[in-house]
């Protein structure tokens, strides 16, 4: 038999279009159906990305409308309400009471919301660090309702302040702590206890 | 001492674990050596330099079985390894690694072409010689073409010539392109560099050279065969002179970083004196470039011979096979080592059986010397073994 | 052999090959072709929105609440972190950053050596920072990672290889790979919640509204406004990455 003597090379190359070809059909096979050129990604990843599972809903999420009115719970709108107007109106529910989907799942209740009266979740915010904005409110022995009561860093703020409105006014009253403040005044530095009580 | 005035080690959190460890280490050692082997064998091919025309056909043979190992680091490395195949299907090819899957396939497909086209000789002499599945096989290699005339050995030749001389740039850019991958990368101080595909090639071309010089002396000792001195001398004088470029491309780099004294080196002078320290001027600069520097040099200048050219050849090329891979490693690791917050610090972990740990490093870079051993079980690869037919077969058959 | 065989296995071939190349070329444009014919451009359909995020540097008190609240609603495995907070302290010596845990659990106090030495001393809140010009996007072999329409920087879980080319390439450290998903993970500015009229979880817990986040096609958003007033820096600028994180009273030493 006289091949040519390229007929070797023939015969690879003609192994390598059908090593190529079948390439092709797998590649195309598999590139995702949504893929976009242009900007190079698989288009529906954004839907896939968007199914992810909400586990903090935000205050929207209990302003109460549903939830709570139902079961007569009224105290918590008044919380709710206080919060909203009040100094801590800034904060989540969920930045005490841990995040909804711990406490809701499906639109019912599987758990009661994370109730926390320990003054290690105040001093998370509150606690007095260098580091912090020096107009920021940090718990300080030395200011006026503080001092003239002898409040420790580690006395339960929940025993006179309302985390809903830690400044409410009836509450500091009841203790006496505003008529204090009234006849020091706000802007004195604030005398020891023993010269005050004379 | 810490970088930019820091008072304490600083890295940003998730700077903690180090991504890129040993596997990233070995890919661009083991495509290195790839890159040299063949370029080793292009001397011959190419630039006709009549000394490697013996070592030329062993030299591709290496550079296939190290071929073979390359992408194993890397699948070792991918925390998704059974999506690999996404780098075939969608290449993003503003990403310079995107260019791996089909360079490194073409790649190899060009080497099993050079190696099937110098070896089909004897491929089909075998197919003649042997019965049965053995000789089902050896027809197989042979594409059913089973006679080697003349002319057809001159068109072996010249697509030969033509794919070692194409196969040149396109084992460069196999290689470069992970130099690329590295210093483009703006983020990282130390790898950062123009120069780093540059830097890659020549080291890579080094640590062929020397580990052939390494296995041949290895083969020739076992087998009990006389060593071709000639051809010896000269491949360390091509090693010199290449590992003198790359040293001074790898100097080059940092005295810029340091005489600019900008950001860069803010960093990297840290760096290099505190935990690099030991990696890379101990080890690396010290100990593994200037010796072999200077044996090679006196190889090249006072040429000795015999044992004590062997024994320099060897010593040279075992400690610039470490360079290279101390250079991988302090390039790899040591970039990493720098925390992007500019202010420390964070720590390599050695690891032993885990998946990017020693063992597996160490098993898949001895793997292409089994596989070659194996295939001198079956082929012929350094020119005066016995088995080698000298003459081409005639080209009428039986019928 | 005849001229004859010669001849139709010559044709045989040619006809292989013409054949093969068509089939080629449809395998090749089958995909854009059957994307092109779905009609329904999503790009289209989310075009208008140029979302970008705002952070006080002034506010931030590093109570750690945003890392807590973004581990909560990411899943984020414990070691990881899609954000964290670092606190700066100056001192005439240099300067003293850590993040301890990424600050999740707030901060304890400087030791009083470092305290009395302080010039200055702040919280800094990072984040992605999903920038226009992002390396991370350049650098990703497969496409798994690209730049949504209305700005998100993100991940595409289903095709991510792992091979933590963009947690190198990010300038900022904010990548990384989940040690349970094996694939490149960061913020996403809660493109979940976002894509449903929500604010990302760290913005909505934030007690002192020290990050922001809105669409700067909208005049009356914050961060329109925070861009509008040019007083805003970002981190890193040399890298000229774009970055769509506007910080508001960002010392000099921060990096």
């Amino acid at each position: 038999m006289n091949g040519s003597p390229r007929s070797h090379i023939y015969r690879l190359l003609v192994l390598l279009v059908i090593i190529g070809a079948g390439f092709a059909a797998v590649r195309s096979l598999a590139i995702p159906d949504s893929w976009d050129n242009e900007k190079f990604y698989r288009v529906d990843s954004l839907d896939d990305l968007s199914l992810q599972p909400l586990r903090i809903g935000g205050n929207e999420a209990c302003a109460g409308a549903g939830c709570h009115d139902s079961q007569g719970l009224a105290k918590h709108e008044e919380r709710f309400n206080a919060l909203a107007k009040g100094s801590h109106s800034g904060l989540a529910c969920e930045n005490c009471h841990g995040p909804l989907s711990d406490h809701v799942s499906d639109g019912r209740r599987v758990a009661s919301a994370l109730i926390n009266r320990e003054n290690t979740l105040c001093l998370g915010c509150h606690g007095p660090l260098l580091s912090r904005p020096k107009d920021f409110p940090q718990f300080n022995a030395e200011n006026t309702g503080h001092w003239y009561f002898d409040v420790e860093i580690t006395a339960p703020c929940r025993d006179c302040h309302d985390p809903h409105e830690p400044r409410h006014r009836a509450a500091l009253r009841d203790m006496g702590a505003l008529e204090v403040e009234s006849e020091i005044g706000a802007t004195e530095q604030p005398h020891a206890a023993s010269e005050v009580a004379q | 001492m810490l970088p930019n005035e820091s008072l304490v080690n600083y890295f940003f959190p998730n700077e903690a674990e180090i991504h890129w460890s040993l596997m990233i280490v070995i890919y661009p050692y083991i495509t290195g050596l790839v890159a040299g082997a063949f370029v080793v064998s292009s001397l011959y091919h190419v630039f006709r330099i009549k000394a490697f025309e013996n070592i030329a056909r062993f030299a591709l043979v290496s550079a296939f079985c190290f071929g073979l190992f390359a992408a194993v680091p890397l699948l070792f490395h991918l925390g998704q390894p059974l999506r690999a195949f996404n780098i075939f299907f969608t290449p993003h090819t503003t990403s310079a690694m995107s260019v791996f899957g089909y360079v490194y396939s073409s790649y190899m497909i060009l080497l099993m072409i050079e190696l099937w086209l110098v070896y089909r000789e004897y491929f089909i002499q075998k197919a003649r010689e042997t019965q049965g599945m053995p000789g089902m096989i050896w027809k197989i290699l042979t594409l059913g073409v089973m006679d080697y005339t003349p002319e057809a050995a001159r068109v072996d030749h010249k697509v030969t010539t033509f794919l070692a001389a194409i196969g040149i740039p396109w084992a460069c850019f196999l290689h470069g392109y992970v130099g690329f991958i590295f210093g483009s990368v703006k983020a990282n101080a130390w790898w950062a560099t123009p120069l780093q595909p540059i830097i890659f090639l020549l080291s890579a071309i080094v640590s062929g050279i020397a580990m052939l010089m390494l296995m041949y002396a290895f083969i020739r000792w076992r087998t009990r065969q006389a060593y071709d001195f000639p051809m010896i001398q000269k491949l360390m004088v091509f090693l010199w002179g290449f590992f003198i470029i790359d040293f001074f491309l790898e100097g080059l780099e940092i005295v810029y970083a340091a005489y600019e004294h900008g950001h860069h080196w803010s960093v990297i002078g840290p760096l290099l004196s505190g935990p690099l320290y030991d990696s890379y001027v101990i080890g690396q600069v010290l100990i593994l470039s200037v010796v072999p520097f200077l044996i090679l040099g006196y190889i090249t200048i006072f040429k000795p011979w015999g044992k004590g050219l062997l024994y320099l050849a060897n010593l040279a090329s075992l400690l610039l096979v470490l360079q290279v891979l101390f250079m991988r490693f302090n390039v790899v690791v040591g970039g990493q080592l720098i925390s992007k917050s500019d202010r420390g610090f964070t720590e390599f972990h050695w690891e032993f059986l885990a998946r990017e740990g020693v063992v597996p490093a160490v098993i898949i870079l001895s793997a292409p010397f089994v596989v070659f051993y194996i295939l001198t079980r079956f082929i012929p690869i350094l020119e005066d073994e016995p088995e080698t037919q000298q003459r081409p077969i005639a080209g009428t058959d039986n019928a | 052999m005849t001229t004859q065989t010669s001849n139709a296995r010559r044709v045989f071939l040619q006809k292989l090959l013409a054949g093969g190349a068509a089939a080629g070329m449809f395998m090749v444009y089958r995909q854009p072709v059957v994307a092109a014919l779905k009609g329904a451009d999503k790009t289209a359909q989310a075009a208008g929105h140029d979302y970008a995020f705002v952070v006080d540097v002034n506010r931030c008190i590093g109570c750690g609440q945003c890392v807590r609240a973004c581990s909560i609603e990411n899943d984020v495995p414990e070691g990881q972190y899609r954000t964290w907070i670092e606190r700066y302290v100056v001192t005439p010596d240099g300067v003293h950053v850590d993040s301890p845990q990424g600050g999740m659990y707030g901060f304890d106090e400087v030791d009083e050596g470092l305290a009395g030495e302080a010039i200055n001393t702040f919280f800094v809140p990072k984040l992605c920072n999903h920038c226009a010009e992002a390396p991370c996007i350049q650098v990703c072999p497969v496409g798994a990672t690209y730049r949504s329409p209305e700005g998100f920087v993100l991940v595409d879980p289903e095709h991510c290889i792992g091979c933590s080319y963009c947690v190198q390439a990010c300038p900022y450290g904010v990548r990384f790979i989940n040690k349970y998903k094996h694939i490149a993970d960061k913020c996403t500015w809660c493109y979940h919640r976002v894509s449903q009229g929500k604010l990302p979880a760290c913005v909505t817990v934030c007690p002192t509204q020290a990050r922001m986040f809105g669409d700067l096609n909208d005049p009356d958003s914050q961060v329109a406004r925070v861009r509008e007033a040019d007083n805003w820096d970002v981190l890193k600028p040399e890298a000229h990455t774009e970055s769509m994180c506007l910080y508001l009273g960002l010392p000099r030493v921060v990096v």
